[in-house]
């Protein structure tokens, strides 16, 4: 947006000086000083556009000083605000032939998408099958539907009945909006459909790339 | 421009140049020299006279009152002395219907924001009126 230049007023030997010209190149630049725009012992002073500066009050303890998600403005915010962790240790069965959501949905995280767009899932859970030979599903909705590749079978004809396995994996995830929050849900099912598939000690981890 | 040539340009709608002793601005009209009258050059520019007021000459003294006026004398003086110290500068304007054109430019302006500075093209003054609505 345009704006008028800002060029100080050039006294000159015996002006008669007003109260307008007193006002405008005394009263109000000293209004947009930064000892007028900071209040708050911690305060910090960033410009927000030219010649314009802005205040950001103190954070907490341990936070760290990093640009907003509109790229625009600097902030406090917590360090580990980045990376999210959900677990859930509930044991519940599926048989859903598609990954949908336990009696206790989740786990859950939301993150807000950096400028690449991407994002690492990490998931994984101990898996039991109630029919020998049978394969149990995980995958990761992001709120639109499984993620691209995150959909994997675990356990399998090596196993009997009941018998407890590891399942999970990591993947990268593309095409997000930066500044976007998304959330992102584990989620279950068994490719049977007759039988039924387990799940306990749930965990997700997303970290924005 | 010369040693003995300073530049005209435009502040607060007025048109300054500053002097090369101690870079005070001066009001400026074209075609005549400018002379510094800040303290540290030739204050005596502004010299000031008083006169009694007009309508109380007849009365006694103990009853006047006084009015200030230009010493003109006093400012001719002044004038003459630093042409003789060679204190005494050619103002360098833009031709005279670019000077036009540019006082056209900024007169839709609120005071503030009539600047104008050598190099700077009408068509820049002009655009940036568009832009700010006024024309």
């Amino acid at each position: 947006m345009a704006t008028w230049p800002t060029t100080p007023h050039d006294f000159t030997p015996f002006e008669v000086v007003t109260a307008s010209i007193l006002d405008a190149n005394i009263r109000d630049p000293l209004q947009l000083a930064p000892n007028a725009i900071v209040t708050t012992q911690g305060d910090s002073l960033i410009v927000l556009s030219a010649n314009t500066f802005g205040r950001v009050a103190a954070g907490n303890y341990g936070d760290v000083w990093r640009m907003n998600s509109a790229e625009d403005a600097q902030e406090w915010a917590a360090p580990g605000a980045l990376d999210q962790f959900a677990f859930i240790s509930t044991n519940e069965a599926t048989s859903s032939t598609f990954p949908a959501n336990l009696a206790t949905p989740g786990p859950s995280v939301t993150v807000t998408i950096l400028a690449s767009g991407e994002v690492e899932i990490e998931f994984d859970a101990e898996v039991y099958n109630n029919t020998s030979g049978q394969i149990s599903i995980m995958g990761v909705d992001d709120g639109s539907g499984i993620v691209s590749g995150t959909q994997v079978d675990v356990g399998g004809t090596n196993y009997g009945a009941n018998d407890l396995n590891p399942g999970g994996r990591t993947k990268k995830a593309t095409g997000y909006t930066p500044g976007d929050s998304v959330t992102f849900t584990l989620k279950y099912g068994n490719d049977g459909g007759a039988d039924s598939a387990g799940f306990r000690d749930r965990s997700l981890k997303v970290r924005p790339l | 421009m010369t040693e003995k040539t300073v530049q005209a340009y435009v502040n607060d709608g007025r048109w300054l140049a500053r002097c090369p002793d101690c870079n005070g601005a001066n009001p400026v009209k074209r075609g005549e020299l400018m002379v510094c009258g800040h303290m540290s050059c030739f204050p005596g520019l502004n010299a000031m006279a008083q006169r009694i007021k007009p309508g109380l000459e007849k009365l006694p003294p103990s009853k006047w009152l006084f009015v200030n006026v230009p010493d003109l004398a006093e400012r001719e003086l002044t004038r003459q002395e630093a042409i003789k110290r060679g204190k005494a500068y050619e103002v360098e304007f833009p031709p005279e219907k670019e000077q036009q054109a540019i006082d056209k430019a900024l007169r839709p302006r609120p005071v503030h924001a009539m600047h104008w500075q050598p190099g700077q093209t009408v068509k820049e003054l002009t655009d940036l009126n568009k832009e700010m609505g006024v024309s």
